[in-house]
């Protein structure tokens, strides 16, 4: 009887070790597959409103960009008035009276104008343009096509028995090309920023 | 005229150091593109194949069916001429009449027939011998259609995995030019690939599993058809 007992004792304890052990096994897998759809959830998340903030930023640098264009535009046509004006005001004084060195400064100016010009608009401006289409191009292939293929692709992955770790690792990857985007469209309208003070200078002198 | 003779020389080996970074970065992308093009034909390959392989018809299940059922027809058979010869053994045993002249010889006869009786009966009945031929026909029945469904549960859930890799995930993945163009890291688009092809393997791994999981059962009971 006693034996009996033990024997029933011992294989109740079995039998529970086991469905414990069972349990854990399960549980880890789900809990893994929790933890995968929480992190790919927030990575999909941090990618949504870097989309956002992106788009906020280049319409920011686009208007910043516009700014300083037609404040470069403002101060060329304001300067290339005050030296036509001041070199009219020359020409009209009697010839004896007249100092040839303002005229030439002020061709000189006009020159050096011109050639401020072109380059802004053939070097700087054209950069600009060239480069921030490019980068939104690389912005809308993302938004676009990019990132509306990796975030429904998980499910299926799961579905077909794959490995969902991979698609949080590209959703990352595009996470991390924002980041460069956002830093790219910064650094292409602070080069743009930059030929302000050397108008502003020219116009100072 | 020596400083300026040095700034040359930095900036020209400045300008190779550029060059020779640009050609070592254009060869790694040219690698890696091969890589992948290599990989999606491998995928397409495996994907063309997968088919003929979780199809019955075509991977041996339903040739291994057919010889279950020949095997169980046999055991049928079997069963039915032990139930006819004990039948016939319970007859001569009737007619014995210890007394009646010839007894000896009749009594040989029914001695000859039940040794080739023992011998007709199939070697996993005689195992058990409490159990009557029927039960063991009724478990090896079971363990068929145990063995069968087994089967054709794992087919399903791989003709499943199969139709979401063919009708969701191939035609989800980012394109290798968008990619590229987006200047994203190519060794994640391959690493995506390469979980896909992965994922083919594993299905053809399991199709073999399963397979062999049935040809077992098959295998174990064969022996039957030829006693």
């Amino acid at each position: 009887m006693r034996t009996t007992v033990i024997i029933a004792i011992s294989l109740a304890v079995l039998g529970y070790g086991n469905l414990m052990a069972q349990d854990k096994g399960v549980e880890s897998a789900q809990t893994i597959r929790d933890k995968q759809v929480e992190k790919l959830g927030a990575t999909k998340g941090r990618v949504q409103s870097k989309i956002l903030e992106l788009q906020k930023l280049v319409e920011a640098t686009q208007k910043e960009a516009a700014a300083v264009q037609a404040e470069v535009q403002r101060i060329q046509q304001q300067t290339s008035a005050s030296l036509v004006k001041l070199v009219q005001e020359e020409n009209a004084k009697p010839q004896e009276m007249r100092n040839v060195a303002v005229t030439e400064n002020s061709n000189k100016k006009t020159q050096k104008l011109n050639e401020m010009l072109a380059e802004f608009n053939n070097v700087t401006w054209a950069t600009y343009v060239q480069k921030t289409a490019q980068l939104q191009a690389t912005y809308t292939v993302i938004v676009q096509s990019l990132f509306p293929a990796l975030q429904g692709m998980d499910a299926h992955w799961v579905s077909a028995n794959l490995d969902p770790e991979i698609v949080i690792t590209a959703v990352a990857a595009v996470e991390k090309r924002l980041d460069g985007l956002k830093i790219q469209f910064a650094t292409a309208v602070t080069d743009v920023k930059a030929a302000l003070p050397v108008w502003e200078a020219f116009a100072a002198e | 005229m020596r400083g300026t003779a040095v700034v040359v020389i930095s900036i020209v080996m400045l300008g190779y150091g550029n060059l020779m970074a640009a050609d070592d970065a254009q060869a790694l992308r040219e690698k890696q593109l091969e890589k992948l093009g290599a990989m999606k034909g491998r995928i397409q390959s495996k994907v063309t194949e997968l088919p003929k392989l979780l199809d019955p018809a075509q991977n041996g299940a339903a040739a291994m069916q057919a010889a279950i059922q020949q095997i169980q027809q046999k055991i049928t058979a079997d069963v039915a001429r032990q139930a006819q010869m004990q039948l016939k053994l319970m007859e001569l045993q009737k007619l014995l009449d210890p007394n009646q002249k010839g007894a000896a010889e009749l009594s040989a006869a029914v001695q000859q027939l039940q040794q080739k009786m023992a011998a007709s009966v199939p070697k996993q009945i005689q195992q058990e011998e409490k159990k009557t031929a029927e039960q063991k026909l009724g478990e090896i029945g079971q363990t068929f259609a145990a063995a069968l469904a087994n089967y054709n549960k794992k087919l399903a859930d791989m003709q499943g995995i199969y139709g979401q890799i063919t009708t969701y995930v191939l035609p989800s993945m980012p394109a290798e030019a968008q990619w590229i163009s987006a200047d994203l890291d190519i060794e994640v688009l391959i690493s995506l690939w390469a979980t896909v092809e992965k994922g083919a393997d594993d299905l053809k791994a399991m199709n073999t599993d399963a397979l062999a999981e049935l040809k077992k059962t098959v295998t174990a009971w064969e022996p039957l058809t030829k006693e």
